[in-house]
């Protein structure tokens, strides 16, 4: 036993010997190989010369919150397909790179490194999530690859990064949006406001508070509820008491629909106002008829009758059978405005890409796109409403 | 005021269903059965497919028996409690001789696999549930009952006094209460415990299948995860009413529907916190009364 163990602990220690000597080399081979491409890139990338014109696109593509990337996804594939079909972009063709990040703020700079490091990559679209988007702007901000985000709404991205901008408005300005035109234009001056306590919910009604104070109205009582909530009995029973002219619900759909059939229920007649959350065919499928006059906002509605519209709806339910959502929209409106960008410096490199964002104006089927100093979108918002089932645009825009 | 007491006392009414269910297993086989929230479940989905007329399987469905809602409700707790069972018989039975902790995975383990069925077969997501008994609200000292709310409580106390009159006059009431007791002492007296068990699941499957469908019915929806939070409520009813004390634990069923409702009304921002609120009142309740409001304290078996 004891000559046993003696003949095997130097092949033991051999080998931990070995082990970390090649750990060692592995280690200076990654170093090395790291300094060689952040050395390549330091130049800026992206060039603008010949050749195809490469853009990133990631946001979680997989899992349970895999929509909104799907569908932007799509968008964006729509678009490059059509600027393609009509001769590129200076007669240059785009190409896209997507990449899953998961939905994990972890592979943020993971993914962003990894189109840093492709220098064919000009700029970079999509973002399901602000925590996936927020921990990856110092790593573009640092290699200076542009982004045009079109679904994080986090106020924390405004001004972020000189290199990041985004085509989805924010909910703070969105919500005051609609709380002017409640007051102003559909004439409610009483409000009760109930909404869901996460940033999204409480960012809403902050802004539509303020929208509704500045226009002349007051709200009689503010609730809030957490997501998964099914019962709103308590804070109805409230809102029943106070008699307000309308009820804004700051949330998302699930919660809203069940809130509309509760308050019917309590002979509750008030009209219901609510968010771009609430904008989705899923309402009208469990609220019913409980939801029918309601108000929401949102920037795209496949209801908007141009041409541009109409096309895009089209095209779109050809290539994916389904309508389109707003995030598929602002996709689709992200590639055109890259391609406004490239168009007005008639650069087509990273930084001339930064630089015509900060410039352009383009107008397309979710209205106008301006940036401001911070990287956020000057736009407009449509007000649609529930009728016979359906989300139409509201008379009074 | 009245409002909130008739909200209460119209949730109450449905934990205390199925704050009963619990309580009938915990008497009888020492056991927490996680099942019963998706029971719930499973018992709303089933009442809705046959108000529907089919039974959605994953990409395709199959018809059903297309009903109204009295007959839905009856195949709905029926469905109920032969699942219930079902997963006594398959999962729990073969484990009875094993350590109570064991079944008690079990029992979370069965949880988890009805869930993750329900959302596989039936899809996932909410879908909407009729209102079965429309109809104005009719007011009282200023609050509007809803006639399903009328309904959901007749139904809970009509339940409540036929289940104390058969557990305390009949002969399977008589086995039950003696089982509870002393499983092995019952046994030697020639009652046939298995037997006793698989009533108790069967019954109790059925109370947690029609609370799912009266919860269903007053919030207009159904979900695979329904079950969860209405199922840890009921629970700790039964824990306060005096886990294995029938009537005590609805009485926690209806206690708890009331705190729920008066702290969302009355506390300022309560509406927000009220399950945290329920909880907390609830943990503080058990601190001064550990054995719950009815229970007997006994000495904990070796």
């Amino acid at each position: 036993m004891i000559e046993r163990e003696g003949r095997f602990r130097p092949l033991a220690s051999r080998l931990a010997r070995a082990v970390a000597a090649l750990l060692a080399v592995a280690f200076v081979a990654v170093a090395l190989a790291a300094c060689g491409t952040s050395s390549s890139d330091d130049d800026g990338g992206g060039d603008g010369g010949e050749g195809d014109i490469t853009l990133g696109y990631t946001a979680t593509l997989s899992g349970e919150f895999a929509s909104y990337g799907t569908e932007m996804e799509d968008g964006v594939d729509l678009a490059v397909k059509e600027i393609n079909q009509d001769g590129g972009v200076d007669g240059r063709q785009l190409k896209v790179d997507a990449e899953d990040d998961l939905g994990k703020p972890g592979n943020g700079p993971v993914v962003a490194q990894k189109f840093c490091d492709n220098s064919s990559v000009s700029a970079v679209l999509g973002y399901s999530f602000s925590s996936v988007a927020l921990a990856a702007v110092p790593i573009y901000t640092q290699c200076g690859l542009p982004v045009l985000a079109s679904a994080v709404t986090s106020p924390e991205l405004s001004g972020a990064s000189p290199m990041f901008f985004r085509n989805v408005l924010n909910d703070d300005f969105q919500g005051s949006e609609m709380g002017k035109y409640a007051v102003e234009k559909l004439g409610y001056e009483n409000i009760a406001v109930l909404n869901q306590k996460d940033d999204y919910g409480i960012g809403t009604s902050d802004g539509f508070i303020e929208g509704v104070e500045d226009a002349g109205g007051t709200i009689t009582s503010r609730d809030e509820y957490q997501l998964g909530t099914t019962s709103f009995d308590s804070q109805l029973a409230t809102i029943k008491k106070d008699d307000p002219d309308a009820i804004y619900i700051g949330g998302f759909y699930a919660e809203a629909s069940k809130i509309a059939t509760q308050a019917q229920a309590l002979g509750l007649n008030q009209p219901l106002l609510g968010t771009d959350g609430s904008l989705s065919p899923d309402l009208i499928k469990l609220g019913g008829d409980a939801v029918d006059g309601m108000y929401v906002y949102g920037v795209f509605s496949p209801a908007s009758h141009d041409e541009a519209t109409d096309r895009f709806v089209k095209d779109y339910k050809a290539a994916n059978g389904e309508e389109p959502t707003s995030w598929a929209a602002l996709a689709y409106d992200a590639v055109y405005t890259v391609k406004a960008a490239i168009e007005k410096t008639g650069d087509a490199s990273r930084q001339g890409i930064a630089d015509g964002l900060g410039e352009i104006s383009y107008d397309g089927i979710t209205g106008p796109t301006t940036f401001d100093e911070n990287g956020d979108r000057q736009g407009r918002v449509l007000f649609l409403q529930v009728k016979n089932g359906k989300f139409v645009l509201a008379e009074d825009q | 005021m009245t409002q909130y007491l008739i909200n209460g006392l119209m949730l109450g009414g449905i934990y205390g269903l199925m704050a009963v269910a619990y309580s009938l297993v915990y008497g009888v086989l020492g056991l927490v059965n996680f099942a019963f929230g998706e029971i719930f479940m499973f018992g709303a989905f089933i009442a809705l497919f046959a108000m529907n007329g089919q039974i959605p399987l994953v990409d395709t469905s199959i018809g059903f028996i297309d009903v109204g809602f009295p007959i839905a409700l009856l195949v709905g707790v029926a469905a109920a409690g032969l699942l219930g069972v079902l997963v006594e018989r398959v999962a729990y039975k073969p484990l009875r001789k094993a350590p109570i902790l064991t079944m008690l995975i079990a029992t979370i383990a069965a949880s988890l696999t009805l869930r993750s069925a329900a959302q596989i077969v039936f899809g996932d997501g909410e879908q909407p549930f009729p209102n079965p008994v429309s109809g104005n609200g009719i007011e009282i000292l200023g609050a509007t009952v809803q006639p399903l709310d009328l309904v959901i409580m007749a139904i809970g106390l009509a339940v409540m006094i036929v289940l104390s009159l058969g557990i305390g006059r009949t002969p399977l009431g008589r086995a039950i209460r003696a089982t509870a007791q002393d499983a092995d002492t019952a046994r030697l007296m020639g009652i046939s415990v298995d037997r006793v068990i698989v009533w108790t699941f069967l019954i109790g499957s059925a109370l947690a299948g029609l609370a799912g469908i009266l919860y269903a019915s007053k919030y207009q929806f159904v979900d695979p995860t329904m079950g969860f939070v209405p199922s840890l409520k009921a629970l700790v009813a039964a824990v306060v009413g005096g886990i294995g004390n029938v009537p005590g634990a609805f009485v926690g069923g209806i206690l708890i529907g009331l705190i729920e409702a008066l702290a969302g009304g009355y506390i300022p921002g309560g509406s927000a916190w009220r399950d945290v609120i329920v909880f907390v009142a609830l943990g503080a309740m058990l601190w001064i009364r550990p054995q719950g409001l009815f229970g007997v304290r006994v000495v904990e078996r070796a």
